[in-house]
């Protein structure tokens, strides 16, 4: 009995000490997905909204983009470079036309082809309610590039994956 | 059963062949639900009637191991990963051309039979060739404005499992 008590003594401590490394050290895989969670929580809208709270908002979500930014859609034929100072009124804009938004990111894979430089495929869902009444409900997969500038991963490129091509 | 044994099968006693035990059903559970059974919900109405909007299913993992996918299976079909996948229906492979005149499924020019499909508005789409490599998938649910549908071609190493029933 003294040596179970002793076991789950020591399963205690390890699992203490691989939460405490996951909380204070953190890798760059877990800085990047912390980024795009944020990113999804200031998207984020429950109905009516103060023009203030949206404004801040938009101008947190440009402060996760670099000075440019590359935006590839190919499904909506999108495909220009921004600069980071016109993506709050883009937000803005775009969260307006809503009176709910939820958006949640999933299945992260990582590549780091250079030291400051990240490759991330994830699928991005979003779930939102028009200021009509229209239920939407649209999911992409989605690469993204990041750099790390003064040690934050700043969003450079999002390029939308077309995984049904008619 | 003894008020003793139900005492012990309530509030086991916390020994090693216990704790082995737990281990190893929990080891065994994410092992099988994370890469064999993959569990998911339906959401939305691309495939109705076949599978309505909420049903809960399982993504079985293993089965293309042994023969590759066929004509009219139904496959999960994968993103970035598996937690949010494409439940769709193949209907051609490559080489072959795929079109839509007025809601019927045409596979090199020859109008197929599709019973699985209760109602259908007038897609047209014209013909083309699927690639190497890729499978031609639709929804069942073809009672919906063909823009609004996600269907087309998509590599087979996308395909992720079959639902299980």
């Amino acid at each position: 009995m003294v040596n179970v008590k002793h076991g789950i003594f020591a399963l205690l401590m390890a699992a203490g000490a691989i939460l405490a490394f996951f909380l204070f050290f953190q890798g760059d895989e877990a800085k990047i997905k912390k980024r795009f969670h944020a990113l999804a929580e200031l998207a984020e809208k429950n109905g009516n909204e103060h023009n203030l709270i949206a404004a801040k908002k938009a101008h947190q979500i440009e402060k996760m983009f670099s000075k440019t930014v590359r935006i590839q859609i190919p499904s909506y034929d999108i495909d220009r470079s921004f600069d980071n100072r016109d993506i709050s009124p883009h937000v803005l804009y775009a969260r307006a036309r809503y009176q709910t938004i939820s958006l949640e990111f999933h299945d992260f894979r990582f590549d780091f082809p250079e030291d400051e430089t990240a490759v991330v495929s994830l699928t991005g869902v979003l779930n939102a309610l028009t200021g009509s009444g229209e239920r939407i409900r649209e999911f992409h997969e989605m690469v993204s590039t990041l750099e790390k500038v003064n040690g934050e991963w700043l969003i450079t490129e999002v390029s939308g994956v077309d995984v049904l091509e008619k | 059963m003894s008020r003793k044994q139900i005492q012990q099968f309530l509030f086991p006693e916390l020994n090693r062949k216990f704790l082995i035990r737990v281990l190893a059903v929990g080891i065994g559970a994410f092992v099988i639900f994370s890469y064999i059974l993959i569990p998911f919900r339906i959401t939305g109405f691309s495939m109705e009637p076949t599978y309505r909007d909420g049903e809960i299913n399982f993504s079985f993992a293993l089965n293309y191991i042994f023969s590759p996918p066929e004509r009219f299976d139904v496959v999960t079909i994968r993103l970035s990963g598996t937690r949010v996948m494409l439940l769709k229906r193949i209907v051609a492979f490559p080489g072959e051309t795929v079109a839509f005149e007025e809601g019927y499924l045409m596979i090199n020019g020859q109008k197929i039979a599709e019973p699985y499909v209760s109602e259908r508005r007038p897609w047209n789409l014209a013909p083309r060739t699927v690639k190497e490599g890729h499978v031609y998938v639709v929804g069942d649910n073809r009672n919906v404005p063909m823009n609004t549908h996600d269907f087309g071609q998509t590599p087979i190493h996308r395909i992720t499992g079959a639902p299980l029933w």
